[in-house]
């Protein structure tokens, strides 16, 4: 009985998601890839997609969004007990964009960033 | 802006009337978000006169003279360390990862640097790091005269003077200096926070 549940709210979850992006990719294509962490050739896909194709695709019991962050950055942001909430904000925004980097394979051993 | 040499102009000059419009609506968000006329007439191929129009049009004053603010030094101070690591992270990203190029990603970025740093601006309610400056911080990277560091502790990417030591390089955000923040406080608590 719980599993059926929690797989509705996965279901749901889903095209939830899914609608959303397509709303946020056709209002400002650029902008919504940084805020979804989408690939350009993902995003495109995403945007051919009609209702009844993303309700398919929504339909499965594993959950499409992934949290971004890696376990060090969940831990730096934690650690961050700078007492504004704003600066916090900052450091998330600055670790996730060393990711995609890191990603990239752009940094070296030494932590430079050519 | 004496010690930089403006780069060659991204969009050609032409009498395309749609290549023209599409700046003007370019320049007009660019005024929006607080640009400087000499950033304008970097970014777009408008003559000068009629980027001043556009701005006295938008912002119902005559756009402001004198020098652009040059220092290098000031994206190293502490909070604007932050807020500048923070909006070429955004930049690097709008780069890599979307079709957006040259002052439209600048402008996207922008944007999106605004969005988060709404609630910590200063006494007068801009952000910490202006439009103009953050154009300036892009160029300041086209000229090498700044560099990315990884901080060894959060292992965030910062902005740092170029040929500053980067193997130990601890972020501002990890390592505060002991007076950080005292200001913003202040005004912070002015504002009711």
């Amino acid at each position: 009985m719980q599993t059926a549940n929690l797989l509705d709210d996965v279901r749901e979850l889903n095209l939830a998601y899914l609608l959303l992006a397509q709303r946020m990719l056709r209002e400002d294509y650029a902008t919504a890839l940084y805020r979804l962490g989408l690939s350009d050739e993902n995003a495109r896909a995403l945007l051919s997609l009609s209702p009844k194709q993303l309700v398919k695709l929504g339909n499965t019991n594993l959950l499409l969004c992934q949290l971004r962050m890696n376990k060090q950055q969940v831990f730096s942001i934690l650690n961050d007990d700078s007492p504004y909430a704003n600066l916090q904000q900052m450091h998330t925004t600055i670790l996730l964009s060393s990711q995609s980097e890191e990603g990239a394979d752009r940094t070296t051993a030494n932590g430079v960033v050519p | 802006m004496s010690d930089t040499s403006p780069p060659p102009k991204t969009i050609p000059r032409t009498k395309s009337v749609r290549r023209e419009a599409s700046e003007i609506v370019l320049a007009a968000s660019m005024i929006e978000l607080g640009s400087r006329l000499q950033v304008l007439q970097i970014e777009t191929s408008l003559s000068r006169d009629r980027l001043v129009r556009l701005y006295r049009e938008i912002k119902e004053v005559s756009p402001p003279k004198g020098l652009l603010p040059f220092s290098v030094d000031w994206y190293m101070t502490w909070l604007p360390n932050i807020h500048s690591s923070a909006f070429h992270g955004i930049h690097r990203n709008i780069v890599e990862q979307t079709p957006s190029r040259g002052a439209q990603a600048l402008v996207d970025s922008y944007r999106l640097y605004r969005e988060l740093a709404k609630d910590s601006s200063g006494d007068n309610g801009e952000p910490v790091l202006s439009f103009t400056r953050a154009w300036m911080l892009l160029r300041y990277f086209d000229s090498d005269m700044v560099q990315l560091s990884s901080c060894t502790q959060c292992g965030g990417t910062f902005v740092t003077h170029v040929h500053s030591l980067r193997h130990d390089y601890v972020c501002g955000l990890c390592r505060p200096p002991p007076r950080a923040g005292k200001t913003l406080a202040r005004s912070l608590r002015k504002k009711g926070y």
